[in-house]
């Protein structure tokens, strides 16, 4: 009889105890995780209005090559490709810098099996043309380059690929986004290898732990 | 210098909590001033200032000014010190392509600089680990290799805070000097941190940093777009860490590091939106996350391109 209300009140306590218990456990595991995966409820009021442009950069619009003028005595120059290009008729056959006699001569070629001519317009060298003839403004240098690199391409359309500037909320403000040319030189495409910037400093700290046989890197990095 | 403002760090909050509850604020201010004497370089606004998230609008104004003013007397530097705010609708993510990240260190230096650093330890939230290709063990990544990069046998993996749903470091802070905010960023109020380094014990991404000392950076050197919550210049005896650039991309701007990337190995943007470049990767790339089997939920994601 007389350890009754004492019994409720244990049991009452109990659980409250058990809801709060479980509640912060749900709390801490579960609440957050819903929160982040709830996001396609979540209304968005997207501003309509006009986005910021993004602008492509790095890429000629009009394409010149430095012609070494030394024999006439004058320094090197920039001229347009149609310069030359115009009064010269196109070696057809010649695939290769190698084969050239008269300019172009050094220029390093690492491009697969492509020839000069499967980019380059022979028509009007200061555009490019793609596989099927189109002529191509050496500013759309990505239209060329999308023909035989799909997957970069898509990515590179799809922001994961290619050195972006700006904005990433358009409507916000701009961005500006690198041309392929600007990582890749089309003759010779690979990411060219580059010593890294900034070494970590950290290394001193272990320095002082493991004493002077920890190698510096500052004083092999520069 | 640096045991003194370490202890006195502790017993700060013990006084505040315990005095301040019986004195008036004014008194309690009169009663306290011959601490400031020990106490060198803080004021008794500093020392009285609230937690960020009890701060009106009006007193924040007011500390943004005195940080200002601050940085100004301290530094020489003109800065413009904001606290801009989560935007509705917003939450960040982050995802890395590690088949074209070439290892340049670019980003860890654009983050030094842009979060104005203390020069002499060369601080960074981010550190580049590079691995075999092959392997993905990451307590063996080197960060301080050399030479050309890429190396043909190697793959680059930069680590900094994943800005996690369920972050280790905001459960074992014992002032709750930080938190995590609506739009996912894991934030620090440096000027409520005691500096008991618990939270950088907690990270399993060791992406938090301890300031040793009181930064050091020259005048024209300063990033003078600042946040109260990121770059601006952390006291010494704080714990500080990546804020995803807060005060750049709360206001719609890429952050430093991924504007700093040549090869556009980054990919910064909101995950609520559908049409984001970020949901992108999500959707189409095979991406993953680290030491996932710790609960953590990061906001930052790994991919390779297939
Ligand atoms: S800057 Fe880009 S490519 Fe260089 S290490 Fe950082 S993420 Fe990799
Ligand atoms: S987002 Fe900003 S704070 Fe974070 S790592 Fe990049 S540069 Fe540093």
């Amino acid at each position: 009889m007389k350890p009754r209300p004492l019994l409720i009140a244990a049991i009452l306590g109990f659980a409250v105890v058990l809801c709060l218990a479980s509640w912060w456990i749900y709390q801490r595991s579960f609440a957050s995780f819903e929160e982040a995966v709830s996001h396609r409820q979540v209304q968005i009021a997207l501003d309509t209005g006009e986005a910021h442009p993004v602008t492509i950069q790095g890429a000629p619009t009009t394409p010149t090559v430095l012609a070494d003028l030394s024999q006439s005595g004058r320094a090197p120059t920039e001229v347009a490709c149609t310069t030359c290009h115009s009064t010269r008729t196109p070696q057809l056959a010649q695939r290769d810098s190698v084969q050239l006699d008269e300019f172009h001569q050094g220029l390093q070629k690492q491009h697969g099996t492509l020839s000069c001519l499967s980019c380059h317009n022979a028509d009007n060298y200061d555009t490019l043309r793609l596989a099927d003839g189109t002529p191509v403004a050496f500013e759309n240098t990505m239209q060329l380059c999308a023909q035989c690199h799909g997957p970069q391409f898509r990515d590179y359309t799809n922001g994961s690929h290619g050195g972006m500037n700006g904005y990433w909320d358009l409507k916000r403000g701009p961005r500006t986004r690198n041309a392929c040319n600007v990582c890749h030189d089309p003759h010779s495409p690979a990411y060219p290898q580059l010593i890294p910037v900034f070494p970590p400093k950290d290394v001193q700290l272990r320095k002082q732990k493991y004493g002077d046989s920890y190698p510096d890197p500052d004083q092999h990095a520069h | 210098m640096t045991d003194v403002k370490k202890t006195s760090g502790i017993s700060r909050r013990t006084a505040v909590k315990g005095i301040g509850a019986t004195l008036g604020a004014a008194a309690f201010a009169k009663a306290i001033a011959p601490l400031t004497s020990w106490a060198a370089n803080q004021s008794i606004d500093e020392f009285l200032q609230k937690h960020y998230q009890e701060l009106t609008p009006a007193q924040m104004q007011k500390v943004l000014k005195r940080l200002e003013e601050d940085t100004k007397k301290d530094y020489g530097a003109e800065v413009t010190i904001t606290d801009p705010k989560p935007q509705p609708g917003v939450k960040f993510g982050y995802a890395l392509n590690l088949s074209i990240c070439v290892g340049c260190r670019k980003c860890a230096q654009a983050c030094h600089v842009e979060n104005n650093h203390d020069r002499k330890s060369g601080n960074s939230y981010i550190r580049v680990l590079e691995m075999k290709k092959g392997s993905l063990d990451i307590e063996h990544g080197k960060v301080d290799y050399k030479g050309p990069v890429p190396k043909s046998d190697s793959f680059y993996m930069p680590v900094q805070c994943q800005q996690c749903d369920n972050p280790p470091c905001v459960d074992v802070c014992p002032v709750e000097a930080t938190w995590k905010e609506k739009d996912g960023i894991v934030a620090v109020d440096y000027n409520w941190c005691i500096g008991c380094r618990y939270c950088e014990a907690a990270c399993p991404y060791h992406a938090r940093r301890f300031n040793w000392t009181k930064p050091e950076i020259p005048q024209e050197e300063i990033t003078p777009v600042q946040g109260y919550l990121s770059n601006r210049v952390r006291p010494q005896g704080v714990m500080e860490k990546c804020t995803f650039c807060m005060h750049k991309t709360r206001n719609g701007e890429l952050p430093a590091c991924l504007q700093a990337c040549p090869t556009g190995a980054r990919v910064f943007g909101n995950l609520l939106d559908p049409e984001s470049e970020i949901r992108w990767v999500l959707e189409n790339k095979r991406v993953f996350v680290l030491k996932e089997e710790l609960g953590t939920k990061p906001s930052f994601y790994y991919f390779f391109d297939e």
